[in-house]
């Protein structure tokens, strides 16, 4: 099967500083990869690259069979990014955001209409999608973006730190929901610091510290090849 | 779907709201009814105000001054205290002027001796309006000085010109601007300039920094919100995204400055009771093509446009350095300035007698040709008018070509003057 996401050789300088040097990953239909990894050590540039934002340093990125470095517009209908704490507009309601985002990716009215019934469906917060997004709490407005990411039904999702800074239930429910986006064969590439998290979504892990990947494999490989009980061992062990 | 609309939408939906429309609403009340209030003001003082008298003559000559007081816009209200002070002024609080006409008065204007009369101004208030009724006091007694030398003259000199006594040298002012000549007294074009003019420095000064500020803190907020990750990851290509961020700000700055322009012309014609332009004056003032014709309103609409897309294109790059909404205010200090230079320089001095290096800086200065527009017009210098509109347009064109730059790099993404570490720093270094 064709990979969704290919990343070779990607490399990410800022002066004299190496933040990405040199990782190589890919990821297929209907999979979950995720980057962990410390504090600075590239998980958020490469996303950021990925998701086109930042140009890269060397190296390839091959989206949805068109390289995201030459074309960057082409490859920007096929993902959908989910930056780490981000927000909406406050000032719109939940479903005036939702109508905003569906008429930047459609190409006709009906298109639009489609996307933002997907994008209710998946927000699940009812009559509240018309009162301000202003009036929102923290998990809420990251239902509502989850639900923005998902709605286009994007070959790759890409989603930092998606669950960060929400209590216990909105995890599982955000957690939930990126599940269900890769019955559709969504890729998704996520990074996270949360290991028990890590271990109910991802397919496969990327182990990355100080710009490099040191480790990709299942959990239950990685587990196995470091005889350690759960990630945050095998990922100490790594990082060791 | 056409994405620069869903853009240009969701920007005006985010522009326009009860935050922003709230303070233009009450403007233009506050401006059109404060207006009305000093107008009415102005009236009323010049309306049959009181004035005592206290006339120490009791002689037919004092009687005709009252009359002649009492028939211009004054209730004479006649007292028999010896001196002003020994009036209780508590009694008359609407009463703002007091007149002594001295014993002899009628004696001394018979015999040719200038009695001296003594006019006394009760400072209730300092405000302007309250200046209203010592100016039409003194004019009353000028007009009646006038006639009284006329009379005074015609019993001594009979047969001769008593106007020509009293004034032997006529003289007759003309104003000259451009080419077109016309006689009229230079105050009064002065007056007449100024009552024009001075509103429109204050509106273009007021829309450009407004638009400047609009479109720099929808950036701020993109950031602060952390919005603009998500809009810049979408399939829009980031000149529409900067385009319909100015084009947004552009039409509510527009609308705004329209409104606020109404504002002002209702404050104006509030002051002038409707009447902008003295009767009098009105054909040597349209002879020297100093009344705005709708033409002029386009071309200075025209320049302020060019000014605001100028300051559109400049706060657009500046925005994108502020870290949050609150950094603004400092990051649009640079704008502001160069809108200050022309706004005080247009508003206080005289252009024509600048030394030549304030001129160059002013040309320099892209936002100064929206404020010499209405200068240049009357004074009939179109070309400066032109050449100022081609600068303006090549200004913009390349701000916003590097706004556009800025966007389509990745450097949009993390651009940030962090305020707070530059003043650590300082202190550091202290």
């Amino acid at each position: 099967m064709d990979s969704i996401l290919t990343v070779a050789r990607l490399k990410k300088d800022y002066g004299q500083l190496h933040a990405v040097r040199g990782i190589s990953f890919a990821v297929q239909p209907g999979e979950i990869l995720a980057l962990i990894g410390p504090n600075g050590a590239g998980k958020s540039t490469t996303l950021k690259m990925v998701a086109t934002l930042l140009t890269p340093t060397g190296g390839e990125i091959t989206l949805a069979g068109t390289d995201a470095i030459c074309h960057p517009d082409l490859a920007r209908r096929a993902l959908a990014y989910l930056p780490e704490e981000a927000g909406a507009y406050k000032n719109l309601t939940g479903l005036q955001y939702l109508q905003f985002m569906a008429g930047l990716y459609a190409d006709s009215v009906n298109q639009a209409v489609e996307y933002v019934e997907r994008a209710t469906s998946v927000a699940s917060l009812g009559a509240r999608l018309r009162t301000k997004v202003g009036t929102y709490s923290k998990g809420m407005t990251r239902k509502l973006l989850l639900a923005r990411t998902m709605m286009t039904r994007p070959q790759l999702a890409i989603l930092d730190e998606p669950t960060s800074g929400l209590d216990v239930l909105n995890a599982l429910d955000i957690r939930q929901t990126i599940r269900a986006l890769t019955k559709d064969g969504a890729g998704v590439l996520l990074s996270s610091h949360n290991m028990l998290e890590i271990e109910f979504l991802a397919d496969r892990v990327a182990i990355i510290d100080q710009g490099k990947i040191h480790e990709t494999g299942t959990t239950a490989e990685l587990k196995k090849k470091y005889h350690a009980n759960n990630l945050e061992e095998v990922f100490a062990k790594v990082a060791a | 779907m056409n994405h620069f609309v869903v853009l240009l939408k969701k920007e005006l939906r985010e522009l326009v709201t009860w935050q922003t429309l709230l303070p233009l609403i009450i403007t233009v009340i506050l401006f059109a009814g404060l207006g009305k209030v000093i107008g009415s003001e102005v009236k009323r003082e010049q309306t049959a105000q009181p004035i005592i008298v206290l006339d120490h003559d009791r002689s037919a000559a004092s009687t005709q001054l009252k009359q002649a007081i009492n028939q211009n816009h004054f209730t004479v209200v006649d007292r028999d205290e010896a001196t002003v002070g020994a009036i209780p002024l508590q009694d008359f609080p609407k009463v703002k002027l007091a007149l002594v006409i001295p014993a002899g008065f009628g004696q001394a204007v018979i015999s040719n001796h200038s009695p001296t009369l003594e006019t006394y101004t009760i400072q209730r208030s300092f405000s302007a309006t309250g200046l209203v009724g010592p100016a039409m006091l003194k004019g009353v007694l000028e007009a009646v000085n006038g006639q009284l030398s006329q009379t005074l003259i015609a019993d001594k000199l009979p047969g001769s010109d008593p106007a020509s006594l009293r004034i032997p040298i006529a003289s007759q002012s003309y104003v000259i601007v451009g080419d077109k000549t016309a006689q009229i007294d230079p105050n009064v074009v002065a007056t007449f300039i100024s009552s024009q003019t001075t509103f429109i420095p204050i509106i273009l000064f007021v829309v450009i920094l407004f638009a400047a500020q609009m479109v720099a803190t929808a950036i701020a907020n993109e950031k602060e919100n952390k919005t603009l990750e998500t809009l810049l990851s979408t399939p829009v290509s980031r000149q529409s995204i900067v385009a319909a961020k100015m084009l947004a700000a552009g039409i509510v700055a527009g609308i705004s400055s329209l409104i606020y322009m109404l504002g002002l012309r209702n404050f104006q014609s509030g002051l002038t009771g409707g009447q902008a332009i003295p009767q009098t004056a009105q054909p040597a003032l349209h002879q020297l093509g100093l009344v705005m014709t709708p033409l002029m309103y386009v071309v200075i609409g025209l320049a302020l446009f060019l000014g605001i897309l100028g300051a559109l294109a400049i706060a657009l790059i500046l925005g994108a350095f502020a870290e949050n909404v609150k950094s603004i205010q400092a990051l649009l200090t640079p704008l502001t300035v160069l809108l200050l230079i022309p706004y005080v320089f247009t508003l206080i001095l005289d252009w024509s007698t600048l030394p030549t290096a304030l001129h160059v800086l002013i040309y320099a200065i892209p936002f100064s040709y929206p404020f010499l527009a209405a200068q240049n017009l009357f004074l009939h210098q179109y070309h400066v008018i032109a050449y100022g509109m081609i600068y303006q347009l090549l200004f913009f064109l390349a701000f916003v070509w590097l706004a556009a730059r800025l966007f389509s790099s990745e450097q949009i993404v993390g651009l940030k003057l962090n305020f707070d570490k530059l003043n650590k720093l300082r202190k550091l270094r202290r």
